[in-house]
């Protein structure tokens, strides 16, 4: 049985896990959950996902949700990739950038894309300034830190890794944002290597 | 020799977190607290360890760390491969779930909700901010909750993802008006979590 991914196109998250499943060559059943019917809240999306959110993984009975730990899975299905490398200090290095992602980079590209595009795209509610000015200001703290790291090398932690989806895949809606990557040049190098591999060109989302 | 940079006081939830980790994996350390009070993270000798200035940082030997979680599962894979973290790409993947969980999930709810009742200056407290952190921290626990009545611990066995949850419930329970006695499971949990050896020691050991 092969296994199943639940996603939506409209998701950072979901795309993360689809650029991983595509570099490795891991045959998926993708399984698409439409927010606008609110399939992610029906009974029994939600007993395999208890928040309601995407992506989620069933992999013959295992059931998995948070976008880095089913990278992480995947990637290890797939070793011989090294896209999450298996010596200690290496894999080590993946984590610090993947939680890094999900603690800090990560949450200052959402607060900005959340407020300023998909907030009015979807709920038709203005952008909250307070929340604007906080995700500014974390924002220019961790693009700096980022950028610094990228300064001197291809991919966030040496040689390209699932860290560097995850830290890809937040930006995507950038311009939208106005999440400004001017001063971080190193930054946009990288992201724009990023969108030119086949999998994040394949997965780009609908708008 | 690890040498552990951290919170001075030690019981700061990233720092507390981490030093569980090495009493669970009875691993020794030095540990070399550095004053943010101060701006210590912003001397010359630690941002060459870490450009970013963040504290916890693992240093053990020429290899160095930073975030917390990425240094609980380094140190539970080094020093106690069988333990902490699963043995099966299941398992493993099981505690990156609960870990990511809290880091996206309960920690953010309840560190802006601290910030915007607490810690922030009162006219810094943005009451949209609470009010939406009060109900995603509601959220994340409504999913802890149901899990920890059919189980004893996030993923069926102790592991590091047990350690990053309980710092932050300690923590909502030390700092914020927010009630958790309607999670008699999570509770049990947390009893469960904070009476082992290891909690018991890296207490009594931040108390010197």
């Amino acid at each position: 049985m092969s296994i199943r991914i639940h996603y939506s196109p409209l998701s950072q998250h979901s795309r993360r896990v689809r650029v991983a499943a595509m570099e490795l060559g891991l045959d998926i059943d993708w399984r698409l959950i439409d927010f606008a019917k609110g399939e992610n809240r029906a009974a029994e999306y939600l007993q395999k996902n208890p928040a309601g959110k995407v992506p989620t993984l069933d992999d013959d009975g295992l059931v998995l949700w948070e976008s880095n730990a089913i990278m992480a899975y995947l990637a290890d299905k797939k070793p011989q990739a090294n896209l999450y490398p298996t010596d200690a200090r290496a894999r080590a290095q993946v984590n610090q950038w993947l939680f890094w992602e999900s603690a800090h980079f990560g949450v200052a590209a959402i607060t900005l894309t959340w407020e300023r595009v998909m907030k009015q795209a979807f709920m038709q509610q203005p952008a909250d300034p307070a929340l604007v000015a906080q995700g500014e200001r974390d924002w220019s703290r961790y693009a700096a830190i980022l950028n610094g790291q990228l300064e001197g090398r291809e991919y966030v932690a040496g040689a390209l890794s699932i860290a560097d989806f995850a830290l890809a895949s937040i930006v995507v809606h950038r311009e939208a944002a106005g999440i400004d990557m001017k001063p971080y040049r190193h930054l946009q190098n990288w992201v724009d290597r990023m969108e030119a591999r086949d999998s994040f060109q394949k997965t780009k989302p609908p708008f | 020799m690890l040498t552990l940079y951290g919170h001075v006081n030690p019981l700061s939830i990233n720092t507390l977190k981490v030093r569980v980790a090495l009493a669970e994996v009875n691993a020794e350390f030095r540990y070399q607290p550095v004053d943010l009070a101060k701006g210590e993270q912003h001397r010359a000798e630690f941002v060459a360890l870490n450009p970013y200035a963040k504290i916890p940082l693992l240093v053990d030997d020429d290899f160095i760390l930073a975030e917390s979680d990425a240094i609980m599962w380094y140190l539970a894979e080094t020093f106690a491969p069988a333990r902490l973290l699963g043995t099966t790409p299941r398992e493993r993947a099981r505690t990156l779930q609960w870990c990511d969980f809290v880091s996206t999930g309960l920690y953010p709810a309840y560190y802006d909700l601290y910030l915007h009742t607490v810690s922030n200056a009162p006219d810094k407290r943005l009451p949209t901010i609470a009010e939406s952190a009060t109900k995603r921290l509601a959220r994340s626990l409504g999913v802890l909750e149901p899990l920890l009545g059919k189980q004893e611990t996030l993923t069926g066995q102790f592991s590091i993802a047990d350690l990053s949850a309980a710092v932050v419930v300690r923590n909502i329970q030390d700092r914020l008006p927010f009630d958790v006695a309607a999670h008699p499971h999570l509770l049990a949990w947390y009893a469960r979590v904070t009476t082992r050896g290891p909690w018991q020691a890296a207490m009594a050991a931040a108390a010197h």
